[in-house]
């Protein structure tokens, strides 16, 4: 995987209607974990700032937290509260 | 669209057609087996006072299959699961139609019972899924469990 790879962001439910994106590519070198990911993303998205202490982050689909480590090429889903069943 | 893993033990699924509840009752019949238990979960058009006209739901279908497939071994660790299957509706749901469908195998029924209430349970937790109520009255509303508004 090249180095120059974005961290590819999902977004879903809530989050994916109110920002009115379904992606969001961020530059590897810009955010080293997924706290960093969610205070720049709340930068330019408050609604995500909002949501950020009921947000559940999920790289490469598990289930992880703020202080997980991103690398070029992950990718972070914004796991708001689900409601499945 | 669909999506699905299947193996000859577990067979997870997102799709946006009607589940199809006999298909995954079939899968789960075992020669060992003494007792299937399979819990459907359908769309409620009264909740309290509100009346819902239809629901929306949304799901990280990957995300979702990885998750079923987590809790089906979760399962089997604890009780002697032979088969399980986890089935999820996605898109438009109306009302009394169904919305999740999951069911386990054991060799006695009493295993049955508590495996299959622990896979409903704990989908409704963490199995990336979203559900929208679209109600009456025209409003919507995401619904987010444990979500306050309060700072």
């Amino acid at each position: 995987m090249s180095a120059s790879e974005p961290v590819r962001v999902r977004l879903f439910s809530v989050l994916k209607e109110r920002t009115g994106q379904s992606e969001i590519l961020l530059d590897a070198g810009d955010v080293d974990s997924v706290g960093a990911a969610l205070s720049a993303l709340g930068r330019t998205y408050p609604v995500i700032a909002d949501y950020r202490r009921w947000i559940r982050p999920a790289v490469n689909r598990a289930y992880a937290d703020e202080d997980t480590l991103l690398k070029s090429g992950d990718e972070l889903a914004l796991i708001t509260p689900v409601s499945g069943g | 669209m669909s999506h699905e893993r299947k193996t000859e033990e577990e067979w997870v699924r997102v799709q946006e057609r009607p589940l199809d509840v006999s298909a995954l009752e079939a899968f789960l019949r075992h020669p060992r087996a003494g007792g299937v238990c399979v819990f459907v979960g359908t769309t409620r058009a009264v909740t309290g006072s509100v009346v819902t006209e239809e629901l929306r739901y949304e799901a990280f279908s990957e995300m979702a299959l990885d998750e079923m497939k987590r809790l089906a071994a979760e399962a089997s660790v604890r009780w002697p699961v032979l088969r399980a299957a986890l089935h999820h509706r996605t898109g438009v749901v109306p009302v009394a139609e169904a919305s999740v469908a999951v069911g386990v195998a054991t060799p006695h029924r009493a295993d049955s019972f508590e495996a299959c209430r622990f896979l409903i349970d704990r989908l409704k937790e963490t199995v990336p899924v979203w559900k929208k109520e679209i109600y009456a009255d025209g409003s919507t509303e995401w619904v987010e469990p444990g979500k306050t508004d309060q700072g």
